[in-house]
């Protein structure tokens, strides 16, 4: 990957300077709370509210299967209900007086038919920056102010507040947005907020949306068919997901994005974590989970299945508290299977239709961004994570991908703080490929990493994309040996992240040369790269010989066919580096570098001696790509190689210039210093 | 040599045109539209307007719609199709609020709701259809199981179904039944088994329409041979091995099915 790959990525990365990054969720500014409070625990007393609807029959229906004590508990209920109770949920919660209140919702479908029009008067006018994404930024005041412009039910600073449904299943509760609001629920700066046993669904953002909140829990809770998330949880602290579940969203099911950014500065030894997710099931999304900066979040015993990939932590965005992200412990969860590839619903044009239109229903999914489908734990830019003990099986790409997230991304622009994530992950004692019950279920490759980082490991089964990647000590922090310190990721792997980068919904713009959208073979970015480069190094080979080497002895020669050979493998071995062809490939360019090297050298002694330079770099590259990652470089010799490729190439063209008219053959030697 | 790899020419173009100027990120661009739907989910009718259910009125032009087919089905029974426009299946959302064009059907039989169907096949079993014409139809509903409507009225497809043959008038408890068809008289069955000098059931009458189908299915514990009279049809019985008589009644009277040997009469066939 020479010259051009260089020019490629310089434009990209003008062009990226220029812009200003996109969000992933934008949201007014907001601040971590001070992390004083606590996780809630769920209470039986205090004082109670009760939502139902007035269909007797209808009601009766739905609590007729119950086991008998429930049933009659919810009979009961519901004639209490009709003398004191509300309609609608948002009612019970504008009742609320003060903390410690519970709101027990009845069994039904809750439509908050008097949240629905659309905002009218001084609602309609706020002044408020609109976002990309069609929406205004609304501050605290606002949303109080309108609390129905965004949300079907707002829950603004009320503290200790407990809302669940009395059903035996969340799916007895329904709160349907029908995609007319941004959120389904909004707790916005609701320390002790407790959520239990019902379902939200269907709206054009989330279905839950806790905000700014210390304490939080979301007990028994199914959201699905979203834009974006189920559950999004921002800036938050003290929060529990317990035993919840959420399908098709555009982005994750699960997103504690900005947690609490408790442990930052510290190493793997941590005294708590931030927000705790268990027993879990998030699956037919585009990730199962996902956390922009989401620090300190405890994962355990969780299942992420059937998405395009299963888990993702990133430090992408700007304006994310926390970034970069950072201390995510990933433990015996499992994450299978995530295979599922739903770009083709933006090629059709589906996801152009209006959200109510697409069939989030019949299992549409809108990817919102590109993800690499068959992926079990992505980490784009992150620090000091551990992933251990989990089930990770069946993907179609790989079970764990770690990528550069150069920090301009998050809008800093300091030199110094550009390779300042993918450090001290740990990927350690996981079960790879095989699933709970004993059956093998192989990866296609257990890592894909582009390079970048500092001890980061890997305890693996199946092959690996780099061919050796630094392998794990027996707990977090340790390494079985020196690692790799690389501070930018290897070149084919930053043109593929640039090229799939190019991925757009809203132009159903689907990059032709990504394997994430279909391409393949000498479609691929990888393999057009390494062909022009094949292409252009070759002719410049073929002619050395032609004209400098023909007639100058076998050396020559034979050098020369071993780098063409070494090029031609180059091409199918672009996509594959998981195997040894990549650095046979290498091997054999090297070595017929260095012979040409060593042949060009009686007539260009600095030229020859720079061809030796290139051949004997592109031998420790062929060493990088099958027997250890050199550490302590950091700049991997297939950068290297790239940069000294441009001035190579450069002073070849110079030598193969045809030599002014009169002049003969040049002199051994003399010919360099006449040039 | 300044020439450039067409890959690389292709790399730096995609990313000129496609990149500069706006957000390059490996992450979140503005994703789709995420503007709050507006299209109306109709106007719900009075309550119990058709059955259990209300109806859900939408203008004629976004109504969905529906064609109901039937066919035979090769073992048993029909089945069913639903041929919808405007119309998807949403199962799993069954019980949320109406959203325009999603939903499930319900399938009636002479009015009567005897299934909810969750996609556009369904397979009516051959015990569903009483003997004789019925009218099937089947209604569109939104998830909500108000019905998809159209000026009061709801959306449906109706199918004409026949359902087996009217049982044969037996005396005795010789079984007459057919297989089902949506079309067409089918055969009339009787089903004797001799054993021990002795016949079961009973012999007794079996009413056959002229120029109907009959089914003889004997079954007997010694060779012998079975003889029916009028229409001289004589076939050997080996024991244990049920021997198969299909035959057109097309002369009336009454006519005796016997054994030749033993002279049993095993059943009495009035043609009319």
């Amino acid at each position: 990957m020479l010259r051009k790959l260089a020019v490629a990525a310089l434009l990209a990365l003008l062009c990226l300077a220029q812009a200003a990054p996109a969000l992933a969720h934008e949201e007014r500014p907001v601040t971590f709370p001070d992390g004083s409070g606590t996780v809630p625990v769920y209470r039986t007393t205090g004082p109670e509210l009760l939502v139902c609807k007035s269909d007797r029959a209808d009601f009766e229906r739905r609590v007729a299967s119950f086991p008998a004590a429930l049933k009659e508990q919810n009979l009961t209920l519901f004639e209490r209900c009709q003398k004191d109770g509300f309609r609608h949920l948002q009612e019970a919660v504008d009742q609320v007086k003060g903390p410690g209140y519970t709101i027990k919702i009845l069994p039904g479908l809750y439509q908050e038919e008097p949240s629905l029009p659309e905002p009218t008067g001084a609602c309609a006018n706020l002044q408020a920056r609109w976002s990309s994404f069609g929406y205004q930024i609304l501050s605290f005041e606002q949303q109080k102010q309108c609390p129905h412009n965004q949300n079907l039910v707002a829950i603004l600073g009320i503290q200790d507040l407990q809302i669940e449904g009395t059903g035996a299943s969340p799916l007895d509760v329904v709160v349907d947005a029908q995609y007319r609001k941004l959120n389904a629920i909004r707790a916005d700066m609701t320390d002790g907020v407790y959520f239990r046993n019902f379902t939200a669904q269907r709206t054009t953002f989330n279905s839950l949306y806790i905000l700014a909140t210390d304490g939080f829990v979301i007990d028994r809770m199914l959201t699905r068919w979203n834009d974006e998330y189920g559950f999004l949880t921002f800036a938050s602290d003290h929060g529990l997901y317990t035993d919840c579940e959420s399908y098709g969203n555009g982005d994750s099911g699960i997103y504690p994005g900005s947690a609490s950014d408790i442990n930052a500065g510290r190493g793997h030894d941590v005294p708590r974590y931030a927000i705790e997710i268990r027993r879990c099931k998030s699956h037919h999304n585009m990730v199962g989970y996902s956390g922009t900066a989401g620090n300190s979040v405890w994962a355990h015993d969780n299942d992420f299945y059937d998405n395009m990939a299963g888990a993702s932590m990133d430090s992408l965005f700007p304006d994310h508290p926390g970034l970069p992200q950072n201390h995510a412990l990933f433990e015996n969860n499992r994450i299978y299977d995530n295979n599922e590839n739903y770009y083709r619903h933006v090629r059709d044009g589906t996801c152009a239709k209006p959200a109510g239109q697409r069939g989030y229903e019949s299992g549409v999914v809108c990817p919102q961004i590109g993800v690499a489908p068959g992926t079990g734990i992505l980490t784009a830019g992150g620090n000091h994570n551990v992933y251990r003990g989990n089930w990770v099986y069946g993907h179609d790409k790989t079970a764990f991908m770690l990528l550069w997230a150069p920090a301009f991304l998050r809008g800093e622009e300091a030199l110094g703080k550009q390779a300042d994530t993918s450090h001290d992950n740990f990927y350690g004692g996981n079960r790879l490929g095989v699933a709970p019950d004993g059956t093998v279920r192989p990866n296609a490759t257990d890592v894909f990493w582009d390079g970048q980082g500092s001890r980061n490991c890997w305890d693996t089964r199946a092959a690996t994309s780099p061919y050796v990647v630094p392998g794990c000590g027996g707990k977090a922090g340790e390494l079985a040996g020196p690692g790799s310190h690389r501070v930018v990721g290897e070149p084919a792997k930053l043109a593929h992240s640039l090229v799939c980068a190019e991925y757009s919904v809203t132009e159903r713009r689907l990059p032709a040369g990504c394997d994430w959208f279909g391409a393949s073979g000498l479609a691929r970015v990888e393999v057009q790269v390494t062909l022009g480069t094949s292409v252009l190094l070759g002719l410049l080979v073929a002619l050395l010989w032609w004209r400098r080497l023909r007639g100058a002895g076998s050396l020559g020669t034979v050098s020369a066919a071993l780098a063409l050979a070494g090029l031609a493998l180059d091409v199918p071995g672009a996509a594959q580096d998981h195997t040894l062809l990549p650095a046979a490939a290498l091997l054999l360019l090297g070595a017929g570098l260095t012979g040409m090297g060593l042949a060009l050298r009686r007539p260009y002694r600095f030229f020859g001696g720079a061809t030796v330079v290139f051949g004997v770099l592109t031998l420790l590259d062929a060493v990088d790509k099958s027997l250890m990652l050199i550490p302590w470089l950091p700049l991997s010799p297939a950068w290297l190689r790239v940069l000294f490729a441009i001035v190579w190439v450069l002073w070849a063209v110079v030598r193969l210039a045809p030599l002014p008219p009169g002049s003969r053959a040049p002199e051994p030697v003399a010919a360099e210093a006449a040039a | 040599m300044t020439r450039l790899p067409l890959g690389v020419l292709a790399v730096a173009a995609a990313l000129l045109l496609g990149g500069c100027g706006e957000p390059v990120t490996t992450h979140h661009r503005p994703g789709t539209d995420h503007a709050p739907a507006t299209a109306s989910a109709g106007t719900p009718g009075p309550p119990h307007a058709h059955g259990d259910h209300r109806t859900r009125d939408v203008p004629a032009a976004e109504a969905p719609s529906v064609r109901l087919e039937v066919r035979p089905d090769s073992d048993s029974g029909w089945n069913l199709r639903l041929v919808t426009e405007r119309f998807t299946f949403t199962p799993d959302s069954v019980g949320g609020a109406a959203l325009p064009g999603t939903g499930h059907a319900h399938l009636y039989l002479d009015g009567k709701k005897i299934a909810r169907l969750y996609g556009p096949w369904h397979h009516l079993p051959r015990e569903a259809v009483p003997p004789g014409s019925h009218t099937l139809a089947a209604r569109l509903s939104a998830d909500d199981h108000t019905l998809w409507s159209v000026a009061g009225k709801p959306v449906e497809g109706t199918a004409t179904v026949e359902g087996p043959a009217p049982e044969a008038n037996t005396t005795g408890s010789a079984t007459a039944t057919g297989p089902a068809t949506a079309t067409g008289p089918a055969p009339v069955t009787v089903a004797v088994s001799v054993s021990g000098g002795k016949v079961t059931p009973p012999p007794g009458r079996v009413e056959v329409a002229k120029g109907g189908r009959v089914r003889l299915e004997v079954t007997g514990d010694r060779a012998d041979t079975v003889h029916v009279h009028g229409f001289d049809l004589e076939r050997p019985l080996i024991p244990g091995t049920p021997l198969v008589l299909e035959f057109t009644a097309d002369r009336s009277g009454l006519f005796e099915v016997e054994t030749h040997d033993s002279r049993l009469v095993l059943t009495q066939l009035v043609v009319r």
